[in-house]
């Protein structure tokens, strides 16, 4: 290139840049992280109307405590509630660190959360292992409780809700698995139930939510919801405690209690001529760390009656709860998946579903005590 | 680099370049394209991976009795000059579209998830700019970023872990409960993923193992199916029916299963680590249409990579109507695709009928070349 039109292709292209730069829109200052507000918790009650009101939690640090900001706005859709949100705070407001939804039981019984969900599943801001839970009363209530000696608000529901052997009563049910469960036709979600325990200044884990498209329909108790979790899925199991009828000159029951439970579960779908039907083989395997009763458990004799006899208990309320959720027509424990896998043809899942209370369930529990404890 | 030296793509170089210009276009949503045969669906990608093979026999075939030419001269060889070059502005805009369509899908991917509040042009003349300079550099750079590219992104396959760990394995049943519609259209579908491989006959001269380079050529087709297959079958168990229907990308949700404890939201690194397979189908693309351009001008010169790139710009960035864009990028460079497989096999009978190949007195320009700095190498 000559120097002569090399200086003339420089010299336009200086002009270009000049003259062309007022063609440029205007641009927004991109925020930085200080600038950000992370929502942690999002919260849905119900409104007048179709409306809803959702709080949000956006923790703010500062460099002597850790404080929580909540903001409320009454929308249609969650999506809408981010953006009005926005106005009212002096941040950027970003869904990208939730962690925890939670719905009121009063939204839950009558607007359902199936849509809330979906809205934010399809929020790639959102991410597939965010908690779901449902709360005793009013979201708002609850996140602006005195919790004491208690981290922010997001961190401590994140860590309450999160799975441990403890609390695994209730399946942690995240937004992938409730979209999972809804849209899967065979099993259907279950949602912890949160309550504000004022008292004592603390958020507890109370029942297990049993949701129906989209709205709660009952609730299991902590002792129901941990037989039912041995029957779903294998792997650690929650301790559980059993009263059993050990001496049979006594109506007095005595209680055991199982620690370090281990699981396998084997559900099947074995039809009798065309009427479906199905079995549940459970095995359990755990430490008898407390029992009330006189047997010498040294005696392998005598454990294996009280094996048998915690077995026979843990069948019954296995069978009780089947028929509880049966009966609302759900399916908690995805029995109906065996079906499903055996089933040529579209899946009729609502159809099965209603008639489930009169599909039988053969339920076999098999117990073995790997210890008793140091003390003898 | 490269200089002097004609025959170039070692069997190594063979087997990534086909592995991954197929597998950085269809990975993401193999499992939403597959999703009209529902759960049965992880059997296909085998099937198209024999109906891939099978079409790859005549290619190859065809590369060996013109084991000097690339597919544009064998064209101009079999189909006469006119007809030939036109055929070859038919591949050369097939591939400048799917250059632009493998790039623009791949940002608007970045944008919804990673950077919804950010305009994507400048990211793009980045795409647009790295691609430039791997193909600068010749066919032999272009293998060896496909061999960058694999080993920087194959190590994700172990987070399909988490979507193992929390499915259900009855969904892999085989019930078969879908009729031969639902499989076609889940194949024809599908089969965009396997898209790629036809660039073959582009490169073939360039191999230097010819004779045995089906071998090759067969070892990245199979590594691509396997990596399909695994990736359908995580999804299979992972995700519910409704949800491998709904969802675009499946592949994004099964990296937002995993939970990591010192980093979270995992599916922003591993978007960010596709750009290298992106990169790895973009620039096999891109060189191809060089050489398309190159053919149908007569002529080898760098200018016409820079014409390209200015094509791919403008049909990635140019406003213009969804329905259209749909069309171009998913609709017409899909049949053109096709074309660009089928192609091959006709030229082939074409070529039996005719005399023997004998070969060429006199080498086009668009092959000429050596690769030393005056053109675009390779």
């Amino acid at each position: 290139m000559r120097r002569s039109s090399r200086i003339l292709w420089l010299g336009s292209m200086l002009l270009f840049m000049l003259v062309l730069s007022g063609c440029n829109s205007i641009q927004y200052e991109q925020p930085t992280l200080e600038d950000m507000g992370f929502v942690t918790v999002m919260g849905f009650d119900r409104a007048k109307g179709d409306k809803m009101t959702v709080i949000t939690a956006v923790p703010q640090s500062s460099q002597q405590k850790e404080k929580t900001q909540f903001y409320s706005v009454q929308v249609s859709t969650s999506a809408e509630a981010i953006m009005n949100i926005a106005t009212k705070s002096e941040r950027t407001i970003v869904p990208n660190q939730m962690r925890v939804i939670l719905f009121s039981e009063d939204f839950v019984k009558q607007k359902g959360i199936t849509d809330v969900v979906l809205d934010l599943y399809r929020d790639p801001r959102v991410g597939d292992n965010v908690v779901l839970g449902v709360v005793k009363g009013k979201v708002m209530d609850l996140l602006q409780g005195k919790y004491e000696n208690k981290p922010e608000m997001g961190v401590y529901l994140n860590n309450l809700l999160r799975p441990r052997r403890e609390t695994a009563f209730y399946p942690f049910t995240t937004i992938h698995d409730y979209i999972y469960r809804t849209t899967g036709g065979t099993a259907d979600p279950l949602l912890p139930y949160l309550e504000n325990n004022s008292k004592e200044g603390d958020i507890e884990i109370t029942k297990v939510a049993l949701i129906k498209d989209g709205k709660l329909v009952g609730f299991l108790t902590p002792e129901e919801g941990r037989i039912l979790q041995a029957a779903s899925n294998r792997g650690k199991v929650p301790p559980m405690s059993y009263l059993i009828q050990d001496d049979p000159n006594s109506d007095k029951k005595v209680r055991v209690y199982l620690e370090f439970v281990r699981n396998s579960i084997r559900k099947r779908y074995v039809p009798i001529g065309k009427k479906p039907a199905f079995e549940i083989e459970l095995g359990i395997t755990g430490n008898l760390l407390n029992y009330e009763g006189n047997r010498d458990l040294e005696d392998a004799t005598n454990l294996a009656v009280v094996e048998e006899k915690i077995a026979r208990e843990m069948e019954k309320a296995l069978k009780a709860v089947l028929m509880k959720t049966t009966k609302l027509g759900i399916d908690p424990t995805n029995m109906l998946e065996k079906m499903r896998a055996k089933t040529y043809g579209e899946w009729q899942g609502l159809t099965i579903k209603k008639g489930m209370k009169d599909i039988p369930v053969k339920i076999n529990v098999q117990l073995r005590i790997t210890g008793v404890g140091t003390l003898k | 680099m490269d200089q002097g030296k004609y025959k170039k793509l070692n069997p190594y170089h063979v087997f990534f370049l086909i592995n991954n210009t197929m597998v950085g276009q269809g990975l993401l949503s193999i499992s939403h394209a597959l999703s009209p045969v529902g759960y049965n669906q992880y059997w296909i990608p085998f099937l198209l991976g024999v109906v891939t093979q099978l079409v790859l026999i005549p290619m190859y075939w065809l590369g060996m009795r013109y084991p000097e030419d690339n597919l544009y001269v064998i064209n101009e060889r079999l189909l006469g000059k006119w007809l030939g070059k036109l055929v070859n502005l038919v591949f050369l805009i097939y591939l400048i579209m799917v250059f632009a369509a493998v790039t623009h899908n791949y940002l608007r991917l970045v944008q919804a998830v990673t950077m919804p509040d950010r305009t994507m042009y400048p990211a793009l003349i980045a795409i647009l700019f790295v691609s430039c300079y791997i193909v600068l550099g010749g066919i032999k750079l272009v293998a060896r970023f496909c061999m960058l590219g694999f080993f920087f992104t194959a190590w994700m396959m172990v987070y399909l872990h988490w979507g193992i760990q929390k499915g259900e394995f009855s969904h892999m049943l085989p019930l078969f409960n879908v009729n031969m519609r639902d499989v076609w259209q889940a194949s024809y579908q599908a089969y965009e993923s396997f898209f790629g491989y036809e660039l073959l006959l582009v490169y073939f001269p360039y191999i230097v193992q010819q004779k045995r380079s089906l071998l090759h050529v067969s070892g990245g087709l199979w590594l691509t199916v396997l990596v399909y297959t695994g990736v359908s079958l995580v999804s299979v168990v992972y995700f519910s029916e409704w949800q491998l229907e709904n969802l675009r990308y499946p592949v994004l949700n099964l990296f937002k299963a995993v939970e990591l404890t010192f980093v979270e939201r995992i599916e922003n690194f591993g978007i960010a680590l596709w750009v290298f397979l992106v990169l790895s189908t973009a620039a096999p693309y891109l060189w191809a249409a060089k050489k398309a351009m190159d053919a149908v001008m007569s002529h080898n010169r760098r200018i016409h990579l820079y014409v390209i790139l200015v094509c791919a710009y403008l049909l990635a960035r140019v406003q213009m109507p969804t329905w259209l864009r749909q069309k171009l990028f998913e609709d017409w460079s899909f049949w053109l695709g096709y074309t660009m497989v089928v192609i091959p096999v006709l030229l082939l009978l074409l070529s039996l009928i005719r005399k023997p190949a004998t070969p060429a007195k006199e080498q086009p320009q668009a092959l000429a070349e050596t690769d030393d700095g005056g053109g675009t190498q390779g």
